[in-house]
């Protein structure tokens, strides 16, 4: 709306005003000059409403100053302004007193400036907030506040101005008591060094409430804080409730929840601590149902709330179990930047959720780049972990690792990638760091450091770190002369790790070699470690990529801990002979252990089942008691896959269709839920092939059985081939 | 039809201007007016307040901006209106403080809130960035306050030279 179009002769009204400094109106005014039309022509409405307007605050004050009637259009603009922002860092303290008797709502930030000069001063400010540390000028602002007269403040705020207890207790007892008792209807006092709720506001005025906050500063007398708690503005609930909550001496569960309760009508924070109240049964009886309701009211405003909300559909937490649901949450609460949501998202499309996220490694890598954001170690290590192990991209996976070689993870990491890509460069570069690294272990190591062989020469006593860094310039280069080190210097740790070093070599997913594995190891028998005797079974029993198996050497080995009865190390090699269907040997080591290892008897199940199956091992070839005792090997948590296969696969020759549809329907459900286990795809693969539970699709197996051998499951490429070949053979038949 | 229709002002000084009606109807006052008569006569409406000189001003802005609607100006003011407004408008407002201030008047008086933000934002260009004593000097505006203001004023002018 435009303002009133007649023209005012005059009509700023003094007798109204407090301005002591100003004459009455028309004493002493000088004529109005030609060029001076600009402020006594144009509408005092106009010119506050429709120019002041495109000024900012400082060039309004700048204005005011020019001339009586300037000043009455300041007062006009001021009447028709709400808010004034008075940054005092920009104003003299003579402007100071300007505004402080010109405004209504006033609002210092960072005020330095001194109070003392505004003594004795009559404010007509309504709202007045003051903000910031006023660094060295507290007294003056405490002086100010106590001597200057308010006439109409109603707002008064006055936050992180380090003020305690006593100070408060001063401003509030001051000149001015009855006007605040009368007009105050709000005091903010948030995030002050104060004790100050122990104040008694009962003679204030019915509407009054306070804001506080920062209640970790609050003085320890508890006594004090209770006074005013009838008297706290709903946002002050919060802080109240967090302070009950989480402060060792004043914890209290009962209070924290009534006020968290109070605080939940505007700050859906509260929820979060409600929910996990009823989540852990503080003071409220555990109730997850209740749980996930609180944190559902505030899963749209906080992200913790919406974490725990798909943590509740994830695990069944009073709601059924959806983990449909559970990624929705996670994906909404990754949108709100929760850290631990966008890892389980970045983590569900590396590795794909069955039947809710399809494994999807770009969408993973886009999650690790917002994670980048928040924890960037993690977010580069994960990204080059995906290019190098998933999607075989070494030169970007090494730009990854490349970005932290300083943490030994990376290096590792960057050094072994470089290796994998052929990278000479990288790789030296790599081992340039692990060779200095252990320069400067071994200089730094004083005197001491070297003890005296049998022999009379000198050896270095290692320290763990420098074990450490040998260990890792062993598994990227065997041949490294470094090492030597570690054959020379016969003690329990150098045994360890070279045998560490055999286990790596033996089970290394890219750097196996048998060569190298065995050398270690032998190396860790000659001084009678254990462990390098349990590897060397260990390697003959199942190889390194197919070669070094022997099973008279593995059956030389296994004795030496059948006669100790080392259950945890005989246990091992019997399912290790179990895997490489050595069941004879498996059967004596399984048979030994099963008393500590219950679980041995489904692997004894099993081979009991083959053996009547087959008639082996002395046993008469009985298929229903075959069943049975594969039958007896499935457990729940399918630590026999083959178990269920086999039950399945004779109950369906056998047409017992109940029992087949009971162990191949979870089978088939399992090997849907590990699209990447190549033993899965295996047994998918059996299950066309078989017509087993599912529909016989020769095709389909094949394409399975190929897709496990690539993945370098060695059964899936024996059984490949052979299919072939009897594929082949029957269409030449066929066609001859 | 109702292009062609046009509208009859009479200025202070008695200078007729015709001018369309959809051109006029920018003004909210001669809008009201025009709501009252009876639209198939050409209205004479006297514009009492308004002098042909500011006057033939707002018909030359109405003129141009009834089709090309003007933008909103920044508030407050970062830098130079000229920096926030077209160019039509820049040579619009190439005239002196006498004619600038009747056309706030004028504006103000026919209720063209476009028209008269352009001029107001004009006039707040010109106070921006200047002391009090040299937006006195600008303008000639006298320093009225008395002397014991005027000590108090000089006192909490100090910022005005700093800043």
């Amino acid at each position: 709306m435009l303002s009133k179009r007649t023209r005012r002769e005059d009509s700023c009204d003094h007798s109204e005003s407090d301005d002591r400094y100003l004459p009455p109106v028309g004493k002493q005014r000088k004529i109005i000059s030609e060029t001076n039309r600009l402020l006594h022509e144009i509408d005092s409405d106009v010119f506050s409403e429709h120019i002041l307007k495109y000024l900012d605050n400082l060039e309004v004050i700048r204005f005011s100053l020019v001339s009586t009637r300037c000043r009455e259009i300041f007062r006009n603009y001021q009447a028709r302004v709400r808010e004034f922002l008075f940054v005092m860092e920009r104003f003299t303290e003579g402007e100071t007193r300007v505004i402080f008797r010109e405004c209504k709502t006033i609002i210092c930030v960072n005020c330095g400036f001194k109070f003392s000069n505004m003594l004795n001063y009559e404010s007509n400010v309504v709202n007045m907030s003051i903000y910031g540390e006023i660094e060295g000028a507290k007294e003056e602002l405490i002086t100010f506040l106590t001597l200057c007269k308010f006439n109409n403040l109603r707002t008064l705020v006055l936050q992180a101005l380090a003020l305690n207890y006593e100070d408060f207790r001063h401003i509030l007892d001051s000149n001015f008591i009855d006007l605040l008792k009368k007009n105050l209807r709000l005091l903010d006092v948030m995030n002050n060094r104060t004790g100050y709720i122990g104040y008694l506001f009962d003679s204030f005025h019915p509407d009054f409430k306070i804001v506080v906050g920062s209640f970790s500063f609050w003085e320890s007398d508890k006594n004090k804080y209770y006074y005013c708690f009838n008297r706290l503005h709903l946002h002050s609930y919060f802080d109240v409730a967090t302070f009950f909550y989480s402060n060792k001496d004043f914890q209290d569960y009962k209070k924290a929840f009534h006020f968290f309760t109070l605080a939940s009508e505007n700050e859906p924070k509260a929820y979060e601590f409600i929910g996990y109240m009823y989540y852990k049964g503080r003071y409220v009886a555990k109730d997850y149902k209740t749980a996930f309701e609180n944190y559902l009211k505030g899963a749209e405003d906080v992200p913790n709330c919406t974490l725990n909300v798909a943590m509740a559909f994830e695990n069944g937490h009073g709601v059924e179990k959806d983990w449909v649901q559970a990624y929705d949450y996670y994906r909404k609460a990754a949108n709100q930047n929760n850290v631990r949501a966008i890892k389980k998202m970045a983590r569900g499309y590396q590795e794909g959720v069955p039947l809710v996220l399809p494994q999807d490694f770009k969408t993973a890598i886009y999650y690790y780049r917002i994670l980048e954001r928040f924890e960037k170690e993690e977010a580069h290590f994960q990204i080059g972990h995906i290019y190098e192990v998933c999607l075989n991209n070494f030169k970007s996976a090494a730009s990854y690792f490349e970005k932290h070689l300083n943490n030994s993870n990376f290096l590792y990491r960057y050094t072994r990638v470089s290796k994998r890509a052929k990278d000479q460069n990288g790789f030296e570069k790599g081992m340039e760091i692990y060779r200095k690294e252990f320069e400067i272990l071994r200089d730094s190591g004083n005197k001491t450091d070297l003890v005296k062989k049998e022999d009379g020469h000198n050896q270095i006593n290692f320290t763990d770190p420098m074990l450490d860094t040998l260990y890792f310039i062993g598994i990227l280069d065997a041949n490294n002369g470094l090492l030597q080190l570690l054959f020379d210097n016969i003690s329990e740790k150098t045994t360890d790790i070279i045998t560490k070093l055999g286990d790596f070599y033996r089970s290394d997913q890219f750097f196996a070699n048998g060569e190298d594995a065995k050398r270690f190891y032998e190396a860790g028998v000659s001084r009678g470690n254990k462990n390098a005797i349990f590897g060397l079974a260990f390697m003959c029993i199942s190889g390194v990529k197919g070669k070094f198996k022997d099973l008279e050497a593995a059956i030389k080995f296994t004795s030496l801990f059948l006669q100790t009865n080392e259950q945890s190390y005989l246990f091992k090699l019997g399912l290790e002979y179990f895997y490489e269907k050595h069941y004879t040997q498996a059967m004596e080591c399984l048979t030994k252990t099963k008393d500590t290892y219950p679980e041995a008897q489904y692997y004894i199940s099993y081979i009991e089942g083959y053996y009547f199956e087959k008639g082996k091992g002395g046993y008469k070839q009985n298929v229903y008691r075959a069943i049975d005792y594969y039958k007896a090997s499935c457990t729940p948590n399918f630590l026999i896959p083959f178990g269920y296969y086999k039950c399945g696969k004779l109950a369906c020759k056998q047409k017992y269709h109940d029992l087949a549809f009971t162990v191949l329907k979870p089978l088939v459900a399992q090997c849907q839920a590990n699209p990447s286990s190549p033993l899965y795809i295996y047994i998918m693969a059996c299950l066309y092939q078989g017509g087993y539970y599912l529909d016989t699709n020769q095709m389909e197996a094949i394409k399975l059985f190929e897709t496990s051998a690539k993945m370098g499951y060695e059964r899936a490429g024996k059984t490949y081939k052979r299919v072939l070949e009897k594929l082949n053979n029957s269409i030449t038949s066929n066609y001859f | 039809m109702s292009e062609t229709k046009q509208v009859e002002l009479t200025s202070k000084d008695k200078v007729s201007f015709k001018v369309d009606r959809d051109v006029i109807l920018m003004s909210g006052l001669v809008k009201d007016m025009l709501e009252e008569g009876d639209e198939d006569e050409t209205p004479i409406i006297p514009i009492p307040n308004v002098d042909s000189k500011p006057l033939q001003k707002v018909i030359e802005y109405c003129q141009y901006h009834h089709k090309e609607p003007a933008q909103e100006i920044e508030k407050p003011l970062k830098g130079k209106i000229e920096d926030v407004i077209c160019d039509w408008d820049k040579k619009f407002l190439e005239i002196d403080q006498s004619l600038l201030i009747e056309l706030i008047m004028a504006a103000n008086y026919l209720n063209i809130k476009d028209l008269l933000d352009l001029t107001c934002a004009k006039v707040a260009s010109m106070i921006k960035g200047k002391s009090p004593e040299q937006i006195r000097e600008m303008f000639g505006i006298e320093n009225d306050f008395t002397p014991e203001e005027e000590a108090k004023i000089r006192e909490e002018n100090k910022w005005c030279e700093e800043a």
